[in-house]
């Protein structure tokens, strides 16, 4: 499958997931399974990413 | 002792991986030494002889419930729930993260027990980044494309991992023979990094009147470049072996080679753990310091734009020292040559803030940077200790103020160095009441603000001693 293929299935997964993310943080929810959410997001977020698995070394949510 | 080193981003950074590895084997000879890698860039380390347990993050498996239908979440999180829990049943002691990448960050927190000493980056309790150790903050901080950070990423992760990088510790490969031909490598990850086909078709065609043997290497996207080079320069000094090697063959390959020759990209570092010389082509938006060759003798030609760079300036490269070219010393602290000027640019403020380095000779306009943000922290830090003293609070200042620094850091490459730092420590606030962050905040500005200060009034004898 193509990157662009890829980013185009995963296009509606992304949206639903930051909704779902922003939800968590929002109702404070820190158990272990919403860190897996958090954690799907970002790995959703890098195969959609141009740069692929690459060393992304910024872009984290601060504070 | 189980340590777990994770390193999920692409093979250069593995291959960048391994003095790290190969000092944590002696600093900790019988510990048992877990690596996860990710399953598609696997053989890159496979052949890691001081690992003990290979760990693969199969994104591909963990994206197919998605990839099949949008709305399976849940089968994802099945999947990838399954290797977080059996890595989080090893119980390690020490888990050190060398991606740097938010998702890494995340697989960290999620993998750690009580008992697990984290080095590199993790998260809070409440999901948001945190960097235990200063050699990680310093990453945060310094390293990428376009800042001053002039450490190698091979000494950045042993500083991570808390090792001491011997000499022995850079070769992952030894193989023996003579040296002799040179390996070219056309591509890179993305295309902004690669030298134009017609300038390697004029490259090789010069080297092979030279009567040297050229080999070709590269992945599967390199094939059609290759074949566009094969075409163009006709000769039976060319080697084609594009797409058709493992790493371990690569490795090979380069260790019977006199140079390679290649951009920024994974063949780089794999001709860097067998001792290959390089002329890297550092094209495009790279940072050569960072992840360049480490090879003594190795030369590093850097051009933003890859058309400037012409195949004439490659080629005297090989054949005489190129004056314009950085020449790698292999030291560890900064491994290349700098033209003569060691504190060039925002490095001597690098120097300063982290390693003890004395107080820049700043410009008047420096100065005058550095008045203001001197101003700015002062006003942040009266808006901060109304928070602390339950007063009203103008929490549009504080945003115009970090708004403001950030002006600055993109404006002036010398002080920036000093408000990444600040951004970096001010992130890697943990969680707590809204006093005690902003307690926090507030150290954050008062370093700021010392730190300028400093620099308007230096107090150091070696600036005195400059003039």
């Amino acid at each position: 499958m193509s990157k662009a293929e890829l980013k185009n299935r995963l296009s509606t997964t992304l949206q639903n997931m930051e909704k779902l993310t922003q939800q968590l943080r929002e109702t404070k929810d820190y158990s272990q399974q919403a860190e897996l959410y958090f954690l799907l997001n970002e790995l959703i977020i890098e195969q959609t990413e141009s740069t692929d698995e690459n060393s992304s070394y910024s872009n984290h949510q601060t504070r | 002792m189980k340590i777990l080193v994770i390193q999920i981003t692409r093979p250069g950074d593995i291959f960048c991986t391994w003095p790290a590895l190969s000092s944590l084997r002696r600093k900790y000879p019988s510990a048992e030494i877990h690596f996860l890698v990710r399953r598609k860039f696997y053989q890159a380390a496979q052949d890691f002889y001081v690992v003990d347990h290979f760990w693969q993050l199969d994104t591909e498996k963990i994206m197919s419930p998605l990839i099949y239908d949008p709305q399976n979440v849940n089968g994802s999180i099945l999947e990838l729930s399954k290797i977080i829990n059996d890595l989080r049943q090893q119980d390690f002691d020490q888990i050190i993260n060398l991606s740097f990448s938010p998702a890494s960050s995340f697989i960290t927190h999620l993998v750690a027990v009580d008992k697990t000493k984290v080095m590199g980056y993790s998260r809070t309790s409440d999901f948001y980044l945190f960097i235990p150790d200063e050699s990680a903050r310093y990453f945060n901080a310094q390293a990428g494309v376009s800042k001053s950070n002039r450490l190698h990423v091979v000494d950045m992760f042993s500083m991570v991992a808390q090792t001491e990088l011997q000499d022995a510790d850079m070769q992952l490969y030894k193989f023996h023979g003579t040296k002799e031909g040179i390996v070219c490598h056309l591509g890179a990850s993305q295309t902004h990094k690669t030298w134009p086909v017609h300038r390697w078709s004029e490259l090789i065609s010069m080297l092979v009147e030279k009567n040297k043997t050229i080999t070709l290497i590269g992945g599967k996207d390199d094939i059609e470049k290759a074949n566009q080079v094969i075409e163009q320069v006709q000769s039976d000094k060319l080697i084609n072996l594009v797409g058709k090697t493992t790493f371990k063959e690569l490795a090979k390959v380069l260790a019977g080679a006199d140079y390679f020759i290649g951009c920024d990209s994974g063949p780089l570092h794999v001709a860097n753990s067998v001792g290959c010389k390089s002329i890297n082509l550092s094209v495009g938006m790279v940072n050569f310091w960072e992840t360049g060759p480490t090879v003594s003798g190795s030369q590093v030609l850097v051009a933003r734009n890859p058309e400037n760079l012409s195949a004439r300036e490659v080629f005297l490269s090989i054949f005489e020292k190129n004056k314009k070219s950085y020449i790698c010393d292999g030291k560890m602290m900064v491994r290349f040559d700098d033209q003569g000027n060691s504190t060039e640019g925002g490095w001597a403020t690098v120097l300063w803030i982290h390693f003890g380095g004395p107080t820049p000779y700043f410009s008047h306009l420096d100065i005058q940077f550095l008045q203001q943000i001197e101003e700015v922290c002062n006003l942040a830090k009266g808006e901060i200790t109304k928070i602390i003293n339950n007063k009203q609070c103008t929490f549009d200042l504080l945003s115009r103020a970090e708004e403001i620094l950030t002006i600055i850091s993109k404006t002036n490459f010398i002080l920036a160095p000093l408000i990444y730092y600040f951004f970096t420590e001010k992130a890697n606030i943990p969680p707590g009441t809204q006093a005690q962050v902003a307690e926090q905040t507030l150290q954050c500005f008062e370093w700021l603000g010392a730190m300028a200060k400093k620099g308007i009034f230096p107090d150091d004898a070696k600036l005195l001693e400059n003039g």
